[in-house]
C-alpha cells in the first residue's frame, strides 16, 4: 500500500521533508492551493530529485458548481486553472458533449505537466447513487478513457469517483452502481476515490460502519476488476483500504486534508484557530493531543510507536537534553509523524494475501481496544477526538465488508 | 423434484413461489440425469427427409425436451441437423405469443451463430433455417457443423481422470473467448454448462461451445411472452444468481456467462458441482445459488495452482461486480500463465 501526500494550503517544506525521510511514495496536488507557476516548479523539482515518485494533480472539478458562488473559497482554481475550471450548472453536464469538452480540457491541461498519471475530472455524487448526479458521474467515467486516448498520452488515467458518505447507505444501490462501472467498454487504468464528509471535523461521518465497509468494498471490487485504486483523504483508513485491495492512500496536514469535504471550498463560516497538535499512535489507531501523549507515554508506554519520528515529540531542557520537558512538536512536523505512522501501519497490516491483511486489521482493532482499556485503567480522560469511538465502526465495518465482498 | 407449490405440464416445468411469483423454467429445468425423461418423440426419418429433401441420410444422435439432433449427410458432407418442435400450446390463452417466442428463439440462435466467426463456437451448416409441418406438428430445422467428440458432462460421468490444470486453463480461455465474441454482438449465452461444451479430438480446436437456444440479446426486443410473469429460461444447476432478480432483463450482462463458465470449469476439473448436490431439488439448488458460498476449488483439487483456484472461486461470487470482467486480461492470464 503506497502512501501519498494530499497537498493543500501552507505546504511549506512538509512534502519535501516527507520524501527526504522516505515516507512518501507520491503526492496529489491541490490546484486550489498553489499557483500554476509554483505547481510546475514543484513537479519539476520532484521529478528531478525523486524520479520514482508518483505525481498527480486532483483537478478538483467537483467544486465546479461553487464557481459563481460569492465568497466560495476556490483559491487559484479561478485565477490559474481557467483552462478547465469554468462555471457549470448541473443541467449543462447532462449533455454528453459538455462532459467530453470538460474532460478534454482537464486532461489536456495535465498532459503538459510532469505528472506520472492523469486524473480525470468528475462531480461529487451528493445523496444517492441512483440520481442524476450519479448518471453524470458515470458518464464522466465512461467517456474519460476515450478522451484520454485522443491525446495520445501514455501515462495512466485515473477516473475520479467522488461520493458523499450519505450516498453509501443504500447497499443495493452501491452494488448496482459498481456493477455498472466495472463493465465499461473503454475503461481507465484506475480510479481516484474520494468519500466526502459533511465537514472535515465530522469524525463520525467517516468513522461509520456503513461508510467504512462501503469504501473498502469499492476498493475491493475495483481491484478485483483490474483497476488501480488511489484513495484521497484516506488518513488512518489507508491500511484498511489497502487490505481491501487499494493501491494507495493519501492525506495531508490539516484536518481538511485528512477528510474530504466540499466544505473546504464553500464560503467560510467564520474564523478558526490553529488546531491542537496530535500524535498518531499505532496502538490506538488514532491521534491523541500532544498533552495527552505527554501523560500517557510514561503511564501506558504501549501508545508509543517506537519510531524515529517519536523524537519530534520529545522536547528537552536546553540545558540538559536528557530531561524531557514536554511533548509538543514543531507544527510543521506533526504530519511527518503521521505519515511515518501510517506508512508503518501499512507495512504491518497489508500483506500480499488479502485474508491475512484483513485478519491483521481485525487484530489491530482488538489491540487498540486493549490499549484504550489500559488508558482507562490509569484514569486519564481523553478528549472527544482522542477517544475510542472509532473502534466500534472499524470492527463492524470490517465485518460488513467481509459480508459484502463475500469473503466469509 | 420440487414437491411444494409446483405444477407440471407436459413440456415445461412451472412452479409458484411465495404465491405471487411464477417461475417457468425451460426444457432443461431438471437434473441432467432426468433429461431423457423429458424428451419428445421426433417424427420418423422418412417424414423428416420428406420435409427436408436436401438431407441425403440421417441418424438420430441425441434428443432433449423439444429438440432432436441428427447426424446427416448433405451435399456429400456430414453435418448436425437440429429439429426443434414448436409446441401448439393448445388451450393456453398466450398460445400465439408463446409460439412466436419459440420460433424467435431459434431464429435468434441461428442469427447469433451466423454472426460469430471464432472457432470457440459451433458453426452453422449448409441447411438454412426452415419452418415445416410434419404430421400436422410444427417444427423448425437447420444444420450446424458436426463435431466429433463428447460433451464434458458425458466425459466426466464416464469416469475419466481429473484433467490437468493446463487443460482447465485451455477450457476456460476457450469459454472466455466465446463469451467475448458473443458479447461483441450483444449476446449473452445464458446456458453455459458441461453438457453444452464439446471436447473434440482436434488438438487445434479442443473445446467448442454449443447451443445458443436461450441466448439473450441486449440489443434486440425481448422475446419472452409475458416477461413480468416469468422467470428466465435456464438450467437451474447453472443459473447465475442475478438471473433470479426480478429486473434481471434490465441488468444482466456477460458476467452471468462468466459465472456459468467458471462453474463448468469447476465441475469438469473437480468432477463435482461447486454448489448443487445430487439429492437436491430445484428449489434447494436455486437457494444454494443465491445464498450459499461455492465450494473452494482448491479443496477438491489441491494440486491446482492457488492463483487458478482463486480466479475460479472469484468468478463464482454472487455479485456480478465481484467477478473479474476484463475478458482480454483474463484470456491473457489463462494463455500466458497467471
Amino acid at each position: 500500500m503506497k502512501l501519498f501526500a494530499q497537498h493543500g494550503a501552507s505546504e511549506g517544506d512538509k512534502i519535501n521533508e516527507g520524501f527526504a525521510r522516505d515516507l512518501l511514495d507520491g503526492v496529489i496536488y491541490s490546484p486550489r492551493d498553489v499557483s500554476l507557476d509554483s505547481l510546475q516548479s514543484k513537479l519539476d523539482f520532484l521529478a528531478k530529485e525523486y524520479p520514482g515518485s508518483e505525481r498527480l494533480i486532483d483537478p478538483q472539478y467537483y467544486a465546479i458548481f461553487l464557481n459563481g458562488t460569492e465568497e466560495a473559497r476556490l483559491g487559484y482554481l479561478l485565477e490559474n486553472y481557467g483552462d478547465y475550471f469554468q462555471a457549470r450548472r448541473r443541467g449543462q453536464l447532462e449533455r454528453e458533449k459538455q462532459i467530453q469538452q470538460d474532460l478534454t480540457a482537464t486532461l489536456k491541461f495535465q498532459t503538459g505537466l510532469k505528472v506520472t498519471g492523469i486524473i480525470a475530472p468528475n462531480i461529487l455524487i451528493p445523496n444517492s447513487l441512483n440520481s442524476i448526479e450519479a448518471v453524470i458521474a458515470k458518464n464522466f467515467i465512461r467517456l474519460a478513457a476515450e478522451e484520454h486516448r485522443k491525446l495520445k498520452d501514455p501515462r495512466p488515467l485515473y477516473a475520479t469517483l467522488a461520493i458523499s458518505r450519505n450516498a453509501l447507505g443504500d447497499k443495493q444501490e452501491l452494488v448496482e452502481f459498481l456493477n455498472e462501472i466495472t463493465l465499461l467498454d473503454d475503461p481507465p487504468q484506475g480510479f481516484y476515490v474520494l468519500i466526502s464528509a459533511r465537514n472535515a471535523e465530522a469524525r463520525s461521518d467517516i468513522y461509520n460502519t456503513d461508510v467504512i465497509a462501503a469504501w473498502m468494498f469499492i476498493n475491493h471490487t475495483l481491484t478485483v476488476n483490474g483497476f488501480e485504486v488511489i484513495n484521497g483523504y484516506s488518513d488512518m483508513l489507508t491500511p484498511f483500504l489497502g487490505a481491501a485491495g487499494g493501491k494507495a492512500g493519501a492525506f495531508g496536514w490539516w484536518s481538511n486534508l485528512r477528510s474530504f469535504s466540499l466544505d473546504r471550498f464553500a464560503p467560510a463560516a467564520g474564523g478558526g484557530r490553529l488546531p491542537i497538535q496530535r500524535y498518531l499512535s499505532l496502538a490506538l489507531l488514532n491521534r491523541i493531543a500532544y498533552y495527552e501523549f505527554d501523560q500517557l507515554r510514561e503511564l501506558v508506554p504501549g501508545v508509543l510507536n517506537k519510531l524515529p519520528t517519536d523524537l519530534l515529540y520529545n522536547q528537552t531542557d536546553p540545558k540538559d537534553p536528557k530531561i524531557r520537558i514536554g511533548s509538543e512538536p514543531q507544527r510543521n512536523m506533526e504530519v511527518i509523524q503521521s505519515w511515518e505512522a501510517v506508512k508503518t501501519l501499512n507495512g504491518l497490516l497489508v500483506t500480499g494475501e488479502q485474508k491475512k491483511s484483513l485478519k491483521n486489521c481485525s487484530a489491530a482493532v482488538a489491540k487498540a481496544r486493549m490499549t484504550y482499556e489500559a488508558i482507562e485503567g490509569v484514569s486519564i480522560r481523553l478528549d472527544g477526538k482522542s477517544n475510542s469511538e472509532h473502534l466500534q465502526p472499524l470492527a463492524e465495518g470490517l465485518q460488513l465488508f467481509n459480508k459484502l465482498a463475500e469473503l466469509e | 423434484m420440487p414437491t411444494r407449490n409446483c405444477e407440471f405440464t407436459n413440456e415445461k416445468l412451472n412452479f409458484t413461489l411465495n404465491n405471487d411469483i411464477k417461475y417457468r423454467l425451460g426444457r432443461d429445468a431438471k437434473n441432467e440425469d432426468d433429461m431423457a425423461s423429458m424428451s419428445f418423440e421426433p417424427p420418423s426419418n422418412d417424414l423428416i427427409q420428406e420435409a427436408f429433401p436436401q438431407i441425403q441420410s440421417l441418424a438420430l444422435h441425441d434428443k432433449g425436451g423439444f429438440k432432436a439432433v441428427y447426424r446427416i449427410e448433405i451435399g456429400g458432407r456430414v453435418e448436425a441437423f437440429k429439429l426443434i418442435l414448436i409446441p401448439s400450446y393448445e388451450g393456453n390463452p398466450d398460445a400465439d405469443s408463446l409460439r412466436q417466442e419459440s420460433i424467435g428463439r431459434v431464429r435468434r440462435e441461428v442469427a447469433a451463430l451466423a454472426s460469430c466467426a471464432g472457432p470457440e463456437i459451433v458453426k452453422l451448416g449448409s441447411l438454412p433455417l426452415a419452418s415445416v409441418k410434419i404430421a400436422n406438428v410444427d417444427y423448425v430445422g437447420y444444420s450446424e457443423e458436426f463435431l466429433e467428440g463428447k460433451d464434458l458432462w458425458n466425459l466426466f460421468n464416464s469416469g475419466m481422470p481429473k484433467p490437468p490444470e493446463a487443460e482447465l486453463r485451455l477450457l476456460f480461455a476457450t469459454l472466455l473467448k466465446a463469451i467475448r465474441e458473443l458479447w461483441g454482438h450483444g449476446y449473452i449465452h445464458r446456458d453455459i454448462k458441461p453438457k453444452n461444451v464439446m471436447k473434440l479430438n482436434n488438438p487445434a480446436r479442443q473445446f467448442v461451445l454449443l447451443d445458443l437456444g436461450i441466448a439473450y440479446s441486449v440489443q434486440e426486443t425481448g422475446l419472452t411472452a409475458n416477461p413480468g410473469q416469468r422467470m428466465p429460461l435456464a438450467t437451474y444447476r447453472y443459473l447465475a444468481p442475478e438471473m433470479m432478480s426480478l429486473n434481471f432483463r434490465e441488468t444482466i450482462d456477460y458476467r452471468c456467462d462468466l459465472y456459468t463458465a467458471a462453474m463448468t470449469v469447476f465441475e469438469y476439473g473437480a468432477q463435482q458441482h461447486p454448489l448443487a448436490q445430487s439429492k437436491d431439488d430445484m428449489m434447494r439448488t436455486i437457494s444454494r445459488a443465491l445464498h450459499q458460498p461455492a465450494e473452494a476449488l482448491s479443496k477438491l483439487r489441491p494440486d491446482l495452482s492457488a492463483d487458478f483456484c482463486q480466479l475460479i472461486d472469484q468468478m463464482l461470487k454472487k455479485k456480478p461486480a465481484l467477478r473479474p470482467a476484463n475478458l482480454n486480461l483474463l484470456i491473457k492470464r489463462m494463455e500466458n500463465g497467471l
